[in-house]
């Protein structure tokens, strides 16, 4: 069931300084997909009431919504927190999806925060790095299972960026959430952007990520830009994808059969040297790498396992 | 509780270079405070070790600082050369950071104006834009009583220099403190210099 028909939409993934956007180009994406904690304060767990919603911030959502199909793409969940789950930002994220019928609801699979003491959490300023173990496994799953009941539906937990890997991991990232897939039964959110990251800062190949994962569970797809500080690339969703990504969306998105919608990130800090054009741009760039091509190349033997039917 | 244990290690290596350095020098004491299985310990001091780590400590404070200069980008400024010593001190003081930008630059505000180095300009360009910040976002709430639209704040500076001044150079203070209202009922932030504050 994709946003806008048989074959999955393209979207952006919304900041303020869209609001422009939304009233005159709303007609160039199928969707958009919205981060939740931008619409409210949030005063912290233990915190009464805990989540203040932001008036102005949610008058922009309700326009939105009223012109296109939303998802939802949070942040705060951090469900590989050991220290901490927060049901209480379920709740929420349960609260918000009735009211605006996100189409579906994505997070980061990442541990950001950390218990604290006197019952404040310590953000970690970054999503630490994450042993791809069985232990991880069997903390992640039970808590998948209670999210997805629930919101009522399968949620897609994004692969992320890393920067310094934990060493002696008992799997690879794709078998570890090709495990999680299997065992819980939420979707995955391909962050190619973020799989060009790892290849360039830590060689590991894109498409070996991609030829070992299980494609079908692949519901939505993050496409973004970034740039370069020291020496190392980061995902800073700084403006224009490079031209890999977009190679690596033609190669991967007709194999997923269970796609929904392309999304382009960016931060509103890069929106003025992009303007609406270069959002368009990036939008058109994201449709022509999924039209299928006129003249189909003969499917390689590694690839015909995973090609769509 | 191991997987805990490793992570608040692991939070507590990005947050300082310093202790990545004294793993990497003293692993036994570094570590003692944590709960570690031996294989955790190992993947710290492997972690600690691995010169990709800086990236890790130089994108938390990246990502830390990004809530402060968002809110308080004029007081920013006028720290100056200072900024980098003044964002050390507040990050190993205040562990407990958020990226909740109004939150974590009104604590950072607090804190600031707290020292007894920090000057009254300082002090009255973070109550302006803290203020600033904080009818701004109120802006789509409706009338009520206490308007959190309107603020009404006491300086002893002139905002204009304030907000003029070169980095790291302040204004002398005004002869009297002023009272200056802000205003963001309408579409935009309205600033009126009400009257002088003992008039
Ligand atoms: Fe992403």
């Amino acid at each position: 069931m994709n946003v806008h028909g048989p074959s999955a939409g393209v979207g952006v993934l919304f900041n303020p300084a869209l609001a422009g956007f939304v009233e005159h180009h709303s007609d160039a994406v199928d969707f958009y997909s919205v981060i939740p904690e931008r619409f409210w304060v949030d005063h912290g767990r233990g915190a009464a009431p805990r989540f203040a919603p932001l008036p102005h911030e949610v008058g922009l959502l309700e326009r939105l919504a009223a012109r296109k199909p939303v998802t939802a793409h949070g942040i705060g969940l951090s469900i590989a927190s050991a220290s901490l789950f927060d049901l209480d930002y379920v709740a929420q994220l349960k609260d918000w999806k009735r009211r605006y019928g996100f189409a579906w609801v994505s997070e980061h699979l990442a541990a950001m925060r950390l218990a604290g003491g006197a019952g404040s959490d310590h953000h970690a300023g970054l999503a630490l790095p994450l042993p791809w173990d069985e232990e991880l496994l069997a903390l992640l799953c039970p808590r998948i299972a209670r999210v997805q009941e629930a919101l009522g539906g399968p949620i897609a937990l994004e692969n992320g960026v890393e920067y310094t890997p934990v060493p002696h991991a008992e799997l690879s990232e794709p078998a570890f959430l090709n495990a999680l897939t299997a065992r819980t039964g939420c979707g995955i959110l391909l962050d190619l952007h973020n799989l060009h990251v790892n290849e360039r800062n830590l060689g590991r190949p894109a498409r070996g990520f991609i030829d070992a994962l299980d494609l079908d569970t692949v519901v939505e797809i993050h496409i973004a830009g970034g740039s370069s500080l020291h020496g190392i690339y980061l995902d800073a969703h700084s403006g224009p994808c490079p031209p890999e990504v977009f190679a690596l969306l033609r190669q991967v998105a007709p194999r997923c059969r269970n796609l929904r919608g392309v999304t382009f990130e960016f931060l509103e800090s890069y929106f003025p040297s992009m303007g609406e054009e270069g959002v368009l741009e990036q939008i058109e760039l994201a449709r022509e790498a999924l039209r299928p091509p006129e003249h189909p190349p003969c499917p390689s033997p590694n690839s015909s396992a995973h090609s769509a039917t | 509780m191991s997987l805990a244990e490793f992570q608040r290690a692991l939070g507590d290596l990005i947050a300082s270079p310093v202790r990545c350095a004294k793993v990497r020098r003293l692993p036994g004491l570094a570590l003692a405070g944590y709960a570690l299985t031996a294989r955790a310990r190992e993947r710290l001091l492997g972690m600690a070790g691995d010169p990709r780590m800086a990236m890790n400590c130089t994108l938390y404070r990246v990502n830390r600082l990004i809530p402060l200069h968002a809110v308080l980008p004029r007081s920013c400024r006028l720290l100056g050369s200072r900024l980098g010593g003044v964002l050390d001190a507040y990050f190993a003081g205040e562990r407990d950071g958020t990226l909740q930008f109004g939150m974590e630059a009104s604590r950072f505000a607090q804190w600031l104006a707290a020292r007894h180095d920090t000057t009254p300009a300082l002090r009255d360009l973070l109550a302006f834009e803290l203020a600033c910040h904080a009818v701004i976002s109120a802006a789509g709430e409706p009338e009520r009583g206490d308007d959190p639209r309107r603020r009404t704040l006491a300086l002893r500076h002139d905002i204009g220099a304030l907000l003029a001044a070169a980095e790291g150079e302040e204004p002398p203070p005004l002869p009297a403190p002023v009272l200056l209202e802000l205003d963001a009922r309408g579409d935009a932030l309205v600033l009126t210099l009400v009257e002088p504050a003992n008039a």
